[in-house]
């Protein structure tokens, strides 16, 4: 533990889960603090499209290649023509064809416009000239959860972030539960404001006694 | 945003809005919502009446007899595939920088290699206090290379601190020694996972 200084009140700790009020969030006027996300490249979902473009289109292209020279279609062009002359446009399969073609298109326009990498959670930039960071949502999970294990009373934890929340789940093996709960939010309160996320998440505090 | 994520949310929107719209004008068509909602399609589209065939033999070679049908279906069928097959090599490449061009010398023009910047940087980061792993990668032209830094933390240091040192250290180090003005970098950072020193 390296950041946070003791003089805190554990009100502000207790209380201090909403965003509003963390100094973190705030616009300092020297650098931006703006939420700016991690945009993914698409690379993959990109890939796959192009390959089934590029493979639609290819194959029209060659076999009309092939039928201009003289040669008669391939069956699968047959059967594709005569499916489409004959399939009327209330056809269970036009119409069950259709809709996966619109569920398609849709979530291609929102893997489009949205940024993706949810795993990333976007860090303030302070101090810092020209670099734009973000820590992965596993490791403020195992932070969380490391500073809840070196609360004393505290016999095990596990930590899982959100996007917006954190669930810390503590074992208390010893020492009064109440008092080791307090301790526990004031550390993790502090713990909280050392991620240095622009957004951090709200923490929810659970206190299970050993079962054993 | 790089020029690669641009281009590849340009068209997947693309091929998106194309998919919505025919399907949903073949749904349309399919569940005869033109009549029932009054969509103000036109009635002699056939594609608004559910009894007619998606692609009749007539209308597929209705225009075969014109002298534009054949120049325009081998263009199309042309640009489509050349331009799937030249989105789909553009994925493969990582987009890292082969040379990074030094601004200040510009009468004798000198090219320094992006592994060796990309090296040199993530050296001088896996040393700051705090970080465990570093590796480093410029993507990007030749004149505006980004870096990108995969800091992996060592337990119990906080990316606050790390993040002043990565700027002000390795990064700062790396434009005055190329001079390069604008070094932009993203961090990403993740911890390792490490015995928990228990207070008890």
């Amino acid at each position: 533990m390296t950041a946070g200084t003791p003089a805190e009140t554990p009100a502000d700790a207790l209380a201090g889960t909403g965003t509003a009020t963390d100094p973190a969030a705030q616009h300092d006027g020297v650098g931006t603090l703006r939420a700016r996300r991690f945009w993914s490249a698409r690379r993959n979902v990109a890939a796959l499209a192009a390959l089934v473009l590029g493979g639609a289109a290819g194959a029209l292209l060659y076999e009309e290649i092939y039928i201009q020279s003289g040669h008669r279609a391939h069956a699968w062009r047959l059967r594709v023509a005569d499916d489409l002359a004959h399939r009327h446009l209330d056809d269970h399969w036009v119409i069950a064809a259709s809709a996966v073609a619109c569920a398609l298109g849709l979530w291609l326009l929102v893997l489009a416009a949205t940024p993706g990498l949810r795993r990333l959670l976007p860090l303030a930039a302070v101090g810092t000239t020209g670099v734009r960071a973000a820590l992965e949502r596993r490791a403020a999970a195992a932070m969380l959860q490391r500073a809840a294990i070196e609360v004393p009373g505290v016999h095990d934890a596990r930590a899982t972030v959100g996007r917006r929340k954190a669930k810390v789940q503590a074992v208390v093996g010893f020492g009064d539960r109440e008092e080791v709960r307090a301790l526990l939010t004031e550390l993790l309160a502090r713990e909280r404001k050392a991620l240095g996320l622009v957004r951090p998440p709200m923490i929810n505090v659970k206190i299970r006694g050993r079962s054993r | 945003m790089t020029a690669r994520t641009a281009i590849n949310r340009t068209l997947l929107a693309l091929v998106g809005l194309v998919l919505l719209a025919g399907g949903a004008l073949l749904l349309a068509g399919g569940l005869d919502l033109n009549h029932r909602w009054h969509l103000g399609l036109p009635a002699d589209w056939t594609v608004t009446h559910p009894h007619h065939a998606v692609l009749t033999a007539a209308e597929r070679t209705r225009w075969r007899g014109s002298p534009w049908w054949w120049p325009t279906v081998f263009a199309a069928l042309t640009a489509t595939t050349l331009l799937s097959l030249w989105w789909l090599l553009a994925q493969l490449s990582r987009g890292r920088t082969g040379e990074v061009t030094l601004p200040d010398t510009a009468d004798v023009p000198v090219l320094l290699r992006g592994g060796t910047l990309a090296k040199a940087v993530a050296d001088e980061a896996g040393r700051l206090p705090g970080v465990a792993r570093a590796r480093v990668r410029l993507l990007g032209g030749p004149r505006r290379p980004h870096a990108r830094v995969a800091l992996t933390l060592a337990p119990g240091a906080a990316p606050g601190p790390v993040l002043r040192d990565l700027s002000d250290g390795p990064l700062a180090d790396a434009r005055a020694a190329t001079g390069l003005a604008r070094l932009l970098a993203d961090a990403r950072v993740r911890v390792e996972p490490g015995p928990v020193s228990r207070v008890r």
